[in-house]
């Protein structure tokens, strides 16, 4: 009969628990106290507060980096890796997203983006224009620029004119 | 145990006027519903009952061969960035290869970021 006993025992022993652990003393997420002011268990961040690195991507964005063979090697890689699916590889707009039906991003080589300063072009990639939405979390502040810089020189390959390329002349039609 | 005299009983004939009125009324009802039917199709514009006709629908607009059809947008694109030719020439705008444009660029430094048309008023 000891077995029996010994699980009597531990039967009754589990009736006496208190679900303490389940239910506690705590303000659940969004939930409204009156422990602050505003009325909300939500803490909004001191003033001032910015995210580690925020100063160093900011202080990137604010001035562009020189413009050299390699800074624009990294902008067409990074081109080919995250604009040209939809704004394809000349930049006309015609990527393989927009063939199977998504909205068509206007061309780079329109008046308008032809005009548009370097600065706006850096801003789109950051903030995202129209239904394109923001790449600040894909494409680093550096590669924005190097992509910006791209951009250009999609824009300037069919923008140029003989006194950029005098090779051009022997070979045209 | 009395028996209630006020009962109310059943009574003994049949009111031949009502049978037949409700009878006839029913036969006119189906008769006048089958005359002003066609009238009320007519009216409303709903067309008699015919077959369906056959109608062409547009195939669906399926990727058969995704990895084909890549290919041959990057081969068209590929060659977006290649050759010159001109592009106005009344303006004296040329399209060179990409590669030689970021030569030129690379070579103005600072100034390559400079839009390359003045902005329209």
């Amino acid at each position: 009969m000891r077995p029996w006993a010994a699980l009597a025992a531990a039967t009754l022993a589990l009736l006496g628990c208190r679900q303490e652990m389940t239910r506690q003393r705590r303000l659940n997420t969004f939930s409204a106290t009156t422990i602050w002011r505003d009325g909300t268990t939500a803490r909004p961040l001191p003033e001032g507060v910015v995210a580690r690195g925020d100063l160093a991507r900011d202080a990137i964005a604010a001035t562009p980096p020189p413009v050299d063979a390699a800074l624009l090697a990294r902008g067409q890689e990074r081109y080919a890796i995250t604009c040209l699916p939809c704004h394809g590889a000349a930049g006309d707009g015609d990527g393989m997203i927009v063939r199977r039906g998504f909205p068509r991003p206007p061309s780079y080589h329109n008046a308008e983006l032809l005009a548009a300063p370097a600065r706006h072009l850096y801003d789109v990639i950051s903030q995202g224009h129209g239904v394109m939405f923001s790449y600040a979390s894909r494409v680093a502040p550096s590669d924005r620029w190097a992509i910006t810089a791209y951009v250009r020189a999609l824009q300037l390959s069919r923008h140029a004119t003989l006194a950029d390329a005098p090779e051009a002349a022997e070979r045209l039609p | 145990m009395d028996e209630d005299l006020n009962e109310i009983r059943e009574p003994g004939h049949v009111r031949v006027g009502a049978v037949l009125g409700v009878g006839l009324g029913t036969i006119l009802f189906l008769a006048a519903t089958l005359g002003l039917l066609p009238v009320y199709i007519r009216w409303m514009a709903v067309p008699p009952n015919a077959p369906p006709q056959p109608e062409r629908f547009p195939p669906p607009r399926l990727e058969a061969d995704p990895t084909a059809e890549l290919r041959a947008l990057r081969a068209e694109q590929a060659a977006q960035l290649e050759g010159y030719a001109w592009v106005d020439r009344e303006r004296g705008l040329l399209r060179i290869p990409v590669a030689r444009a970021m030569e030129i660029l690379a070579a103005r430094g600072q100034a390559a970021y400079a839009p390359l048309e003045a902005p329209s008023p």
